[in-house]
């Protein structure tokens, strides 16, 4: 930051005919050059993301007041907020929103848990640190589509060995077996990068605190809930926001368990289903927006318990 | 390191034995069991036994002879490959501008980069399929490359930065003591520092990509331009009565490999730039 | 090689903070300047100005008689050492001090044997092929030495370049920097927050106080012709005591008792209009035990008796600390002073006084002494303004 032209000039009553000419280049050379490489390297950068983003987001929300059938191109026309009584009176729309909202709760706080189990095991392992850490990282890198196909295939009656030890029953058919499942896979699939995230912030607990509160009597269970939880808040609240947010918008391991059937629709399985395969692109965007405005609830609330550690909010990184 | 008043007693070592055991189970069945699947032969592909009882390399040798996996997995690749060079190229140069330089308007990306990586994808599925149509980009590699950079794009700036940011200050401005102009600086002092940070980072981004189903599906139409994942999920075997589990359990094998082979090989830096957005913030 | 003039300097902050306020100094072509001051004083600012690291807000900067305010750092031709030593650590020792020359297109042959000549005066010609992060402390600091000096610039920079090493390497490297720069002769600018570098190093010293220079000097003649408070209260270690003290008729009543001003400060005194409270301020090596001092010269210094608080024998000679009853000097000055010094917040009220006694004196921890103290080298100051009341050139 430098000080501008008129402050400049106006220190310059002692000697205006040396200082006021100069004076109109405030900014040295070095800083200007700095400020244009900062636009610079950012451009490419800022360029896609808002022709990516920013128009469609406004197209969506000009799509979601029409009429627009792909199948009847003629009858397009503008309907204002019609879509959206039509979407949010609905029961698919509800059941999905419930379904969603339940998968999003139950596996996150399951991968809360048995995140920071596993991050408590690396973070602490005598023996064999580098394999957990090697292993647990398969199931964050394998593609979700993959994972879901082994479960699938798992649970299907005949193929499975999971579907065989249970009886052979098709649990993918009903909707809460089916369900439970899917919240199977995801919570197999992202448990380690929450317990990742989780054992960063483990890292940040001193192992001197830990040593005077052992030497000042707190057992272990205690030593975890008073010291170890309270300094680690703010990596857990960064997991929780992370999880919670790619946990609503819940689509591979769906499409591959369940395609939706029997009611296991989530809001992201639905709006695909209305675009893709129904080619309603004006309920679809009329969903899309409503799945926006969600996640924006979602992340405000968030953002709100993070205070002024949410990430981004500072640029110095130092805290 | 050790626990509180702990001494390494061989009973506390078989003790995390047996959990990491457990982990590691964990972490393998579901990957040993399409392995498994993808070794069996189409006879006994159906029999639920977690062991194949025969093996065969059938479901290979099928796969690799149609053009719909051969086709999908150069596309995969080609797609992720462009996708991640480009998001880190843009990337790094962002990342250094935010960690480094001081200029108006930062913190705006660093809002902008951050509501993205919050937002609903699917949200971006119905106006792209409709402008990516009208464009004629629907159905194309970059019709599928330009959506994965923007989301790449907050990822490689976060975890980026974080690296940028541990490259002590005073080196740039001792480089430009030195006599650097602010590029040489970045480009002889910055970049061969940062140039761990940034092979991480594209790990990452590849990952991502590579793992990405939703725009995959929604954007393309035809065997073209279908990566795997979205391939898989057309596999339909050669007859209609014929199980096609043999064949997506081959193919997720083989776009499996690669996953493995990185984190095997870079597990420590893996977790270094997963983690590093997240504690500093 | 050159001088460097710093014509009314100011740096003013977007927010309107004033770090530097119009600096007037003129650095001769091959001199030693030391900038000090308490962290915040604005002496580093001082230092990235001259380097261009940061813009200057008003006021010349003239590097060899040309102004330089708008040329960026590359363009000055002045080399700088950090106080991290930033060096490059994915290059070897070698690279690193090649790399200034690299940027200025040398040629091959010469970067070689300009920077093997360096690495023989920093002796660092065995560990060229090594990293920095191979080096110890005392290494890296002679390696960024040697990436400053290969390139001769005009004028060397150093932002507290010993401030991260330990107590032992500070003290030899203190004097391998000072016989570099005899040696080399080149104009140096050298910052620090160390009072004894600042009085061991340099052929002046320039002492600053929340962005004002208060005083230029050479190093002995900041130490025994103070210009305010602040001066005498930073330079010097043990630092001064500092006493409340009413001047009346010329004598000078405080806790150390009633003295005669000599005639030397008595038309000081009378020169500079001095108020009747003042702060006197006495160095502990003016001190005496009373025991040890003659007849003539006991009469006509000031005399007081006071229990030794604590009692430390140098061997040379000893210190004894004493805590007097009475109101602290008070000023805004010495509260700074207090604070950088971490000891506003040591509890205790009263004067505490450090004397330095030779150490034939017979005083005892815990028990009552006569102490004497030199009325001719006693300085006063006004409170209100800090002014040293005594302040002559010579």
């Amino acid at each position: 930051m430098s000080q501008t032209t008129t402050e400049g000039t106006a220190k310059t009553e002692t000697s205006p005919e040396t200082v006021a000419p100069k004076k109109k280049v405030a900014l040295s050379e070095g800083k200007r050059a700095e400020r244009r490489l900062g636009w610079l390297l950012c451009a490419p950068a800022a360029i896609t993301m808002i022709a990516v983003t920013g128009w469609p987001i406004l197209y969506s929300l000009l799509l979601s007041m029409q009429r627009f059938d792909l199948k009847f191109p003629d009858r397009t026309e503008w309907i204002w907020f019609d879509n959206y009584v039509t979407v949010l009176s609905s029961p698919y729309w509800w059941n999905a929103v419930w379904v969603t909202v339940l998968l999003t709760v139950v596996t996150v706080a399951v991968e809360l848990v048995l995140g920071m189990s596993l991050a408590l095991i690396m973070h602490r392992a005598l023996v064999g640190r580098g394999i957990v850490r090697t292993t647990t990282l398969i199931p964050y890198g394998i593609v979700t589509v993959v994972a879901a196909f082994s479960w699938r295939f798992a649970w299907t009656p005949g193929t499975g060995y999971l579907a065989e030890a249970l009886g052979g029953d098709p649990v993918l058919t009903e909707k809460i077996p089916a369900l439970m499942v899917v919240g199977l896979a995801e919570i197999w699939k992202t448990t380690p990068f929450m317990a990742l995230l989780l054992m960063a912030g483990l890292a940040l607990v001193p192992d001197d605190l830990l040593k005077a509160a052992a030497m000042d009597g707190a057992s272990g269970w205690q030593r975890f809930i008073k010291i170890t939880v309270p300094i680690m808040k703010p990596a857990i609240l960064v997991a929780l926001l992370f999880r919670t947010l790619d946990a609503f918008r819940i689509f591979d391991n769906l499409f591959v368990l369940t395609a939706g059937s029997q009611g296991t629709s989530s809001v992201s399985m639905l709006t695909y289903n209305n675009l893709i395969k129904g080619l309603n692109l004006g309920i679809g965007s009329t969903m899309s927006v409503l799945i926006f405005i969600m996640v924006a609830i979602i992340a405000f609330v968030f953002i709100k318990l993070f205070g002024t550690a949410a990430p981004g909010s500072d640029d110095g990184g130092k805290r | 390191m050790a626990g509180i008043g702990g001494a390494e007693t061989t009973g506390k070592k078989v003790g995390w034995g047996v959990l990491n055991t457990v982990v590691v189970i964990y972490a393998l069945v579901p990957v040993l069991w399409i392995v498994s699947l993808s070794f069996k032969s189409s006879e006994t592909l159906a029999d639920g036994n977690f062991i194949p009882r025969e093996w065969s390399l059938e479901n290979y040798q099928n796969i690799f002879s149609t053009t719909e996996f051969t086709r999908a997995l150069v596309n995969s690749i080609g797609i992720a490959i462009i996708a991640t060079t480009i998001a880190v190229v843009f990337g790094t140069m962002a990342a250094y501008a935010i960690a480094r330089l001081d200029f108006p308007g930062k913190n705006l990306l660093v809002g902008v980069s951050l509501l993205i990586a919050m937002f609903p994808q699917v949200s971006l599925v119905s106006p792209l399929f409709e402008i990516e149509r009208s464009l004629g980009l629907f159905d194309t590699w970059p019709g599928l490359i330009l959506p994965y950079i923007t989301f790449a794009l907050p990822l490689a700036i976060y975890t980026l930065s974080a690296f940028f940011r541990e490259i002590p200050w005073e080196l740039e401005k001792a480089a430009k003591m030195d006599g650097a102009t602010p590029g040489q600086a970045f480009r002889r002092v910055i970049a061969p520092l940062a140039a761990p940070g940034v092979f991480t980072t594209a790990i990452l981004v590849f990952i991502f990509c590579w793992n990405d189903f939703l725009f995959a599906i929604s954007l393309t139409s035809t065997e073209q331009t279908r990566t795997v994942p979205v391939a898989l999920s057309f596999f339909t075997g050669s007859s209609q009565f014929e199980d096609p589990a043999g064949s997506i359990a081959a193919a997720a094998v083989v776009i499996t490999i690669p996953i493995i082979l990185f984190v095997l090989f870079f597990q420590r830096r893996i977790v270094a730039g997963l983690t590093s957005g997240a504690v500093k913030g | 090689m050159a001088e460097i003039v710093l014509d009314q300097v100011t740096k003013r902050y977007p927010d309107g903070a004033l770090a530097v306020q119009e600096v007037n100094l003129e650095i001769a072509d091959g001199e030693f300047i030391i900038l000090v001051g308490p962290s915040g004083c604005g002496k580093s600012t001082t230092l990235n100005m001259i380097a261009g690291l940061e813009d200057i807000t008003d006021g010349e900067l003239r590097i060899g008689g040309q102004r330089v305010n708008e040329r960026a750092p590359k363009d000055r031709d002045i080399a700088m050492v950090f106080q991290s030593y930033a060096l490059y650590p994915h290059m070897t020792v070698k690279e690193n001090m090649a790399f200034p020359l690299r940027l200025a297109k040398v040629d091959n042959a010469t970067v070689e044997r300009k920077v093997q000549e360096a690495a023989e005066i920093l002796d660092l010609t065995q560990h060229l092929d090594r990293k920095p992060s191979n080096l110890s402390g005392g290494q890296r600091q002679r390696v960024a030495m040697g990436r400053a000096i290969v390139r001769s610039p005009k004028a060397f920079l150093m932002d507290e370049p010993l401030s991260n090493l330990d107590a032992k390497l500070r003290v030899q490297m203190r004097t391998s920097v000072s016989r570099l720069q005899k040696q080399l002769g080149t104009t140096t600018v050298y910052v620090t927050h160390d009072q004894t570098e600042a009085m061991t190093l340099g052929d002046r010293v320039v002492v600053m106080r929340g962005g004002v220079v208060q005083q230029i000097g050479a190093p002995q003649f900041l130490y025994e012709h103070p210009a305010n408070l602040f001066v005498a209260g930073f330079i010097g270690s043990p630092s001064m005591n500092f006493v409340p003290a009413t001047l009346e008729n010329g004598a000078l009543r405080s806790v150390l008792g009633d003295c005669t001003l000599t005639d030397r400060v008595r038309q000081l005194v009378e020169g500079s209009d001095a108020p009747r409270e003042v702060i006197m301020g006495i160095r502990p090596e003016h001190f005496e035990d009373a025991a040890l001092v003659d007849a003539a010269a006991l009469s006509s210094g000031g005399k007081f008796t006071s229990q030794v608080d604590v009692l430390e024998s140098m061997g040379s000679d000893k210190y004894a600390y004493f805590n007097l009853t009475g109101e602290q000097a008070a000023s805004a000055e010495l509260q700074e002073l207090a604070a950088d010094a971490g000891a506003d917040d040591v509890p205790g009220d009263g004067i505490s006084l450090v004397t330095r006694l030779s150490s034939a004196s017979g005083a005892v921890e815990g028990a009552s002494a006569d102490i004497w103290f030199d009325a001719d080298k006693v300085q006063l100051f006004d409170p209100s303004s800090g002014r040293n009341l005594t302040y002559t050139e010579r």
